[in-house]
């Protein structure tokens, strides 16, 4: 989703003057083209976070769409009163990209894990959450971003996703149908929704056909209203996110809002269970995340 | 815009403003407001007129105010029954500064460190826009304990941001003591420098040595002017004290003050 990304940003920049790009020192050879096509526009502040996004603040005032790319919780935690501040309160078209979605960084440790930006970005005024699945959800959102003024954060995965299987992805406010069903609704956001796809993929034949998976590339009620919830009695949300506050959270608030009462089960991390030292699909593993645990808790919670 | 009114009667009214404000709402930072209101009138004063439409003024330190606005409301640009509201219930100015109701200001500020980053991001806006104009902060002293003004001073001066000025209210006093025994900043000139800042001290109580500092100097770096003022300067019982970093006037008081200041 890297990549995808970059280059969706890089071609749009040839078209609009207004964007601009910011990293945190990172980007590795990932930035190169937009730095070399559009000097004028980019900018490394170095390893800064907390000045990254009060640069990010006074440039988009001056009238930019300012993107700050960095990785994990780089661009978030560690500088939220500056996105809190600065950017939300003031409105300010900033969009915040962040690689490393859950544990996309695996084997470089806790530091890395972006496991609870949910819960804390999406509490903040103005401001969009995207969440893509995959990198064509991720290019359906971009123009969005570019359309959209006021302070957003992308979530993206490290790198290398293939393309879920399904229906094609219409906006990032609208549900995507990965697998249609009747009964039961699977809801996931980002890219854990290939472990989603592969667990539904193992289920039993009679349960599989009563499921429909959708794909939520926004926290934002638009989406979860297009997915016309009330047809499914029974509901399970997954996240590579704790549990506390994060999408499934968000989406038990939309039926409050809503007065719907489904039965519900979030499927997520838990907040204080320790997390080992591995890969991404490792840690999915250890924390009951891949394809076949994931297969367990919808036929524990279905067939129920 | 009256622009040929005495300074000097501009920042003695705003004082008083100040003190009949932090009085009436039992608002604190009577201290900070009334040492930085000579840097506030002398920036206002220029940054107001036609001829500087394309410079900007942030307030980093937040927490003054009731002087910024004291200021300003002399300048015609904040109503007096914003100023009598002050702090009350449903008022248009609160206890930090606000942009929401004084769009001039900009920056919504009251926790430290946030308007030098930002300010930074405004000097490399303007610039990659081929825009005119003076970004100016400003800043107060225990606000250099936070890192994120070190990490803005570094980017600045590396981009040499010739178009950044930041001034310094160098009252010596933070919430709980003396700069000096809290975290000491000293020296502090040298550490700008030492930042590739071009540095210089002035007076902050001196209107024409202020001006001349902040209006004159020519720089191919971002400029730090540290502003060596007095806390609660203009009402001696006031001065160099951190009571006053909390306490309002209570109406004994005020009567005190405001008859120092006639």
């Amino acid at each position: 989703m890297r990549d995808t990304f970059i280059k969706s940003l890089t071609d749009a920049a040839y078209v609009d003057e207004k964007i601009f790009l910011i990293v945190g020192d990172l980007g590795y050879g990932v930035v190169d083209q937009f730095s070399s096509q559009f000097p004028n526009r980019f900018l490394n502040v170095g390893i800064s976070e907390q000045n990254m996004i009060g640069v990010a603040a006074g440039i988009a005032k001056s009238g930019f769409k300012v993107f700050v790319y960095s990785i994990a919780n780089f661009p978030t935690m560690r500088c939220l009163e500056q996105i809190r501040n600065d950017v939300c309160y003031h409105n300010l078209d900033v969009t915040i990209v962040s690689i490393g979605a859950g544990f996309g960084y695996g084997t470089l440790g806790y530091s890395h894990f972006a496991i609870e930006d949910l819960t804390v970005m999406r509490s903040l005024p103005n401001l969009t959450v995207f969440s893509p699945g995959d990198p064509h959800e991720l290019q359906t959102t971009v123009p969005v971003i570019l359309k959209n003024s006021g302070p957003k954060y992308l979530r993206l995965g490290k790198n290398g996703e293939q393309n879920l299987l399904g229906e094609p992805s219409i906006s990032p406010f609208h549900a995507r149908t990965l697998k249609k069903g009747f009964d039961f609704a699977l809801l996931s956001t980002g890219n854990i929704g290939a472990e989603v796809s592969e667990a539904i993929s193992l289920l039993p034949e009679e349960l599989r056909k009563r499921i429909t998976h959708f794909s939520i590339s926004s926290l934002t009620r638009e989406a979860l209203e297009s997915a016309e919830l009330s047809k499914y009695k029974k509901i399970m949300t997954v996240e590579e996110h704790i549990l506390d506050g994060g999408f499934g959270s968000f989406v038990l608030e939309f039926f409050e809002i809503n007065s719907m009462s489904p039965q519900v089960k979030r499927v997520g991390v838990e907040r204080n269970k320790s997390i080992p030292i591995g890969n991404q699909g490792y840690i999915r593993e250890s924390m009951s995340l891949d394809k076949f645990s994931l297969t367990n808790s919808a036929l524990k919670f279905f067939q129920d | 815009m009256e622009m040929d009114r005495n300074l000097l009667q501009v920042a003695r009214e705003a004082r008083k403003k100040t003190l009949v404000m932090t009085n009436s709402a039992k608002a604190a930072h009577v201290g900070s407001s009334l040492s930085v209101i000579d840097i506030a009138t002398v920036l206002f004063n220029k940054t107001l007129n036609q001829n500087h439409k394309e410079d900007l003024v942030l307030i980093s330190k937040g927490h003054a105010a009731a002087g910024i606005y004291a200021v300003l409301n002399q300048f015609k640009v904040i109503p007096d029954l914003w100023i009598q509201d002050y702090c009350k219930n449903g008022a248009m100015l609160g206890g930090h500064v606000t942009s929401i109701n004084v769009p001039i200001l900009e920056l919504s500020t009251g926790s430290l460190g946030h308007a030098l980053p930002y300010g930074v991001g405004r000097a490399i806006g303007k610039r990659r826009k081929g825009e005119l104009g003076q970004v100016y902060v400003v800043l107060s002293d225990g606000e250099c304990d936070e890192g994120s003004n070190w990490e803005a001073a570094l980017l600045a001066a590396h981009l040499k941001l010739s178009n950044l000025t930041v001034i310094l209210d160098r009252n010596r006093i933070q919430s709980l003591g003396d700069t000096e025994t809290t975290v000491a900043l000293e020296p502090l000139a040298k550490k700008w420098e030492a930042f590739n800042w071009g540095v210089s001290e002035v007076d902050g109580h001196n209107l024409a040595d202020l001006e001349e500092a902040i209006f004159s100097n020519k720089s191919e770096a971002p400029r730090m002017i540290i502003a060596n003022t007095v806390k609660g300067k203009g009402v001696e019982f006031m001065e160099n004290s951190i009571k006053w970093h909390y306490r309002p006037p209570n109406d004994h008081e005020l009567k005190d003050a405001l008859d120092i200041l006639q």
